[in-house]
């Protein structure tokens, strides 16, 4: 999902791209930072280290493969919150592993943490709800929202930049439907588990530990 | 990013390293200090993929891998000219290697990018170019900072030349080992990144915490 260094910077508006991510992604970060609390500071650095490390779980999907993101779990749990989670997971990418750089840091962010911050606003309420496949359901929903917002952006960012990469636009959404159900499956397990053990990681009630068929009966 | 050109630097020391110990095997004179310029690694900027690329002939042949080693399979590549103008595009195979005719001799910029916002890229030395093309414009900055060369040294060039492309073999393979084990993400890497999250966390509490002090 990173847009990577150097892409961007070599067109005009490529640069004035990455100037715009960088400023939206600031103004996203101030916002996370405003609204965390005193409590929520470990919920953000055990996501951003979860996002930090997903980043490098590959896996392999026909001729090519894919990986973990977790921006739809970040957003249900975090929040606005997700944008420094983000920031902090790609700095440390950017810096232990090479991936992207400090050009594309901002819009990099942005594309992740933004539709982070959407799908907290869409189904952080149903994530609530008692019943648990309505959970797995905002869970599933979230993760996959989350890949094909941020690959719509991706693909948005590459093709206002200008002329090469325009037709790459379209693929970028197709490679990364795979991935979205992938990681919608992931996120729905976590949305679901975590609301049996730790339900206050969602401010949500704890669901009972039953299984599915007891509760559809 | 300035931590990553330090690595470099430590990969093209290694590299004059085995260079030498060729050289002192083989016995090679001058002839092989001219040519071994031409194998020093370039800037190859480190992103999601791994780019390596050299010359056999006027074919510049390159390999493209993920971090883990996997080929990079149809990928497309393009190769840029200094002055920012494509000067020729391929795909990769199914093993991630992808072969293109040089038709300039100048610094290519050689970008893989699998369309779905993955790349990486490569920039291949004018001067691992054959002199016989037609220089492009980066090309002759290069050209003159270089000393000329005897004609007997150029003899001796060609009568070394399949010697050279034995070495020239093994440097790739070598090259391309070293490549895949300098981008390889490590443990300590994963176990460093999240001991900086730990850290800034503390930090994050400290601020917290005075903000909390000062409104109690």
């Amino acid at each position: 999902m990173h847009i990577y260094e150097g892409i961007l910077a070599a067109t005009p508006h490529g640069r004035e791209l990455l100037l715009a991510g960088a400023a939206a992604a600031a103004v996203g970060t101030a916002i996370g930072l405003r609204k965390l609390d005193y409590e929520r500071v470990p919920k953000v650095a055990v996501l951003s280290a979860a996002f930090f490390v997903a980043s490098l779980i590959h896996v392999p999907l026909g001729p090519t493969s894919v990986h973990l993101v977790l921006s739809g779990l970040l957003g249900l749990v975090l929040g606005w919150a997700a944008f420094p989670a983000v920031l902090v997971g790609l700095i440390l990418q950017a810096v232990f592993l090479s991936f992207g750089g400090p050009s594309t840091l901002g819009i990099n962010t942005l594309v992740m943490a933004l539709p982070a911050v959407a799908c907290y606003y869409l189904f952080h309420g149903l994530a609530r709800d008692g019943n648990e496949p309505r959970a797995f359901l905002a869970g599933f929903a979230a993760g996959a929202t989350a890949i094909v917002l941020g690959a719509l952006l991706t693909a948005a960012v590459l093709m206002l930049a200008g002329r090469e990469f325009a037709a790459f636009g379209p693929a970028v959404v197709a490679a990364y439907l795979p991935a979205a159900a992938i990681e919608g499956l992931i996120t729905g397990s976590v949305v679901v588990f975590v609301r049996k053990v730790r339900p206050e990681l969602l401010d949500a009630p704890l669901l009972p530990s039953t299984c599915p068929e007891v509760i559809d009966g | 990013m300035g931590s990553h050109s330090g690595r470099w630097s430590v990969v093209s020391g290694h590299f004059w390293s085995v260079a030498g110990s060729i050289r002192g095997k083989c016995g090679l004179s001058a002839v092989l200090c001219l040519a071994l310029p031409a194998l020093a690694p370039t800037a190859a900027a480190a992103h999601e993929i791994n780019v390596f690329a050299s010359v056999e002939g006027h074919t510049i042949r390159g390999k493209a891998t993920y971090h883990e080693g996997e080929p990079v399979r149809n990928a497309v590549v393009k190769a840029i000219s200094p002055a920012g103008e494509e000067i020729g595009q391929t795909k990769t195979d199914d093993e991630g290697r992808f072969a293109l005719d040089a038709r300039l001799r100048c610094d290519h910029r050689l970008l893989v990018d699998t369309g779905d916002g993955h790349g990486g890229a490569y920039t291949l030395r004018a001067e691992a170019l054959p002199k016989d093309l037609p220089e492009g414009d980066a090309a002759q900055a290069h050209d003159h900072a270089k000393p000329r060369e005897h004609p007997a040294a150029v003899a001796a060039e060609e009568s070394a030349h399949e010697h050279l492309e034995e070495i020239h073999d093994e440097i790739v393979q070598l090259r391309e080992q070293l490549d895949a084990y300098e981008h390889r993400a490590r443990l300590t890497d994963i176990l460093g990144g999240i001991g900086y999250i730990a850290g800034i966390t503390g930090v994050a509490y400290y601020y917290l915490g005075a903000r909390r002090k000062r409104a109690g």
